[in-house]
């Protein structure tokens, strides 16, 4: 699972978490990440509807675990408004990290990525970071290093 | 204190191991002894030990879902809270489930 530019998209302009998984959806699908883009809309809203994905400080880390998933990716995304999304500290939701993977987990090293990704979430430093962050290239940068973890070599 | 807890939540990516790592790192500057397994989509991460288990003063279930391994427990207080407020509010959960474990001892 790479992370480059290109899972990033920035100033989105959407009115609402339906709308916005649309956008993921959509842009999944032209990227070859998922087989249909419907159904990975499908899968966001579903798991959104067990119980919100909102975090704190504006973000939010909605995921879709579906058959459609064709390989495990992240996208970052940065609304140009923020939109209402159920939170922990009732924020709008400004920066969006979603996590689309196969029904079928194919290997844990990916997983393990997303698991760094997550708990980085708690880090307040990270969270500035990102929230402060506008170039694409450093924000590449940030959210690798989350997702790989500590190097030993 | 020795806790032990579970996590788990509907698709297991992200909010199991956050709700792990944010007990934990409470639990750390509480001083208390945290530990919780995470039964997420990477199956069980840190396992607990049947003699974790034993030695723990409570179970934390951090998860509206059902978990395995709940033998290793038996005997154990065991407490559920939803897995979001542990992410929200962790220090204030270990707060609560201790001050419910030590009013469940009283009695």
């Amino acid at each position: 699972m790479d992370f480059k530019e290109s899972n990033i998209l920035l100033d989105v302009a959407v009115a609402s978490k339906e709308e916005l998984f649309e956008v993921i959806a959509t842009y999944a699908y032209e990227s070859g990440y998922v087989a249909d883009a419907a159904e990975t809309c499908g899968a966001f809203n579903e798991r959104e509807s067990e119980y919100s994905t909102g975090l704190q400080d504006g973000f939010a880390i909605p995921h879709a675990k579906a058959k459609t998933v064709l390989t495990p990716t992240v996208l970052f995304i940065r609304l140009k408004h923020e939109i209402e999304w159920e939170t922990f500290d009732d924020s709008a939701v400004k920066n969006i990290f979603a996590l689309m993977v196969p029904k079928e987990d194919e290997g844990t090293v990916h997983l393990e990525m997303l698991s760094r990704l997550a708990t980085a979430l708690l880090e307040t430093e990270f969270i500035q970071q990102i929230q402060q962050s506008e170039d694409k290239k450093q924000l590449v940068e940030l959210i690798k290093k989350e997702m790989i973890g500590e190097r030993i070599i | 204190m020795k806790i032990v807890g579970i996590s788990a939540c509907p698709a297991g990516l992200a909010h199991t191991p956050m709700a792990a790592k944010a007990l934990e790192k409470a639990g750390a500057k509480l001083g208390y002894d945290v530990k919780i397994e995470q039964q997420g989509s990477l199956g069980q991460v840190n396992t607990i030990t049947d003699a974790e288990a034993k030695e723990a003063d409570f179970l934390l279930l951090a998860t509206d879902q059902k978990v395995v391994g709940l033998e290793r427990f038996d005997g154990k207080p065991q407490l559920r809270v939803n897995i979001n407020t542990c992410i929200k509010a962790p220090e204030a959960v270990l707060k609560k489930c201790i001050a419910a474990v030590q009013q469940r001892q009283a009695n």
